[in-house]
């Protein structure tokens, strides 16, 4: 999936660059259009997912230290990064508030702040996904199941939960995927704030 | 044309209350057939296009493509840092909660 997305990035920056013709405003609708199925799409799929709303129930808050760990930390590199490279708080916070989930963050930040901001989104959550996918097996192992799996954020539920399982005990699914799942619902929600502060 | 203008110029709160209603729906199981058999295929369609678009914007874009470097460098280091500050985090958290008797599975 992750190479579909990937061309299909090259393909549409490859036609953009050579037809290069200004499309007033349609690629806007295109992308509302868009977005909105594939988000009423998602949300379809994560209300089914029963199972996960009576795990909350039989295992309290303590499912939460995850995602909230999580919010907390990408906070503080976020922060760290608009002091390092002198970056706008508000922008480095919008693109780490994608939590791994790039396609959407990129395109939401692309739409409603800027396209160069939504490339930094796309990217930077691209490269956590593979930081996720190469660190995960080792932090399981010598740090905690836990931290692990803050590091997948958004994608804990679906891209990087077998990796997650395989290399922990499968007790630790329940946390994987209520984080994800807390984490999928946040991001709509936490970018577009962020960009309007 | 409006409605779409208005849809466009005000689309977090749309997106939002998509996502809340799609949630509901699926909860209460009042999905249609059609929707629920192609729903991983519709979700594939649409980030298709929607990459496809944003790559569009990028490449028609002169300036993000001489500021690739300036975008990498941005990119690498948020999510390395964010990361770095998960793993902390969590790491903190269970800390505290493990003196009162949580265990870290």
């Amino acid at each position: 999936m992750t190479m579909v997305i990937i061309s299909c990035l090259l393909i549409g920056i490859f036609l953009g660059y050579f037809l290069g013709m200004p499309l007033n405003g349609l690629t806007d609708y295109v992308i509302t259009f868009c977005l909105l199925i594939l988000l009423f799409s998602v949300g379809i799929d994560l209300g089914s997912n029963k199972e996960s709303f009576r795990d909350i129930k039989n295992n309290g808050l303590k499912l939460f230290i995850v995602p909230i760990g999580t919010i907390l930390g990408t906070a503080i590199g976020c922060i760290g990064t608009s002091l390092i490279l002198k970056m706008p708080l508000k922008e480095s916070l919008a693109v780490g508030a994608g939590f791994g989930w790039y396609s959407l963050s990129g395109v939401l930040i692309a739409q409603m702040y800027s396209v160069e901001l939504g490339m930094v989104a796309f990217l930077s959550n691209v490269i956590r996904e593979i930081i996720a996918l190469i660190s995960i097996p080792f932090i399981s192992k010598r740090v905690g199941a836990l931290e692990a799996i803050g590091i997948a954020g958004a994608t804990a539920m679906d891209t990087l939960l077998p990796v997650i399982v395989k290399s922990n005990t499968p007790d630790v699914v329940i946390y994987s995927f209520v984080s994800g799942v807390f984490l999928t619902l946040l991001v709509p929600i936490l970018v577009p704030v962020i960009l309007s502060l | 044309m409006n409605i779409l203008k208005f849809i466009s110029h005000n689309s977090m709160y749309f997106y939002i209350v998509f996502m809340l209603f799609g949630a509901l729906v699926g909860y209460y199981e009042k999905v249609p057939v059609s929707i629920k058999r192609h729903n991983a295929k519709l979700q594939t369609l649409c980030l298709v296009v929607l990459i496809l678009t944003i790559g569009f914007e990028i490449g028609s874009n002169g300036e993000v493509l001489l500021a690739l470097r300036a975008i990498g460098l941005k990119a690498a280091v948020i999510s390395l840092l964010s990361v770095l500050g998960t793993v902390l985090c969590i790491n903190i958290t269970i800390g505290v909660f493990s003196k009162k008797g949580m265990k870290n599975s």
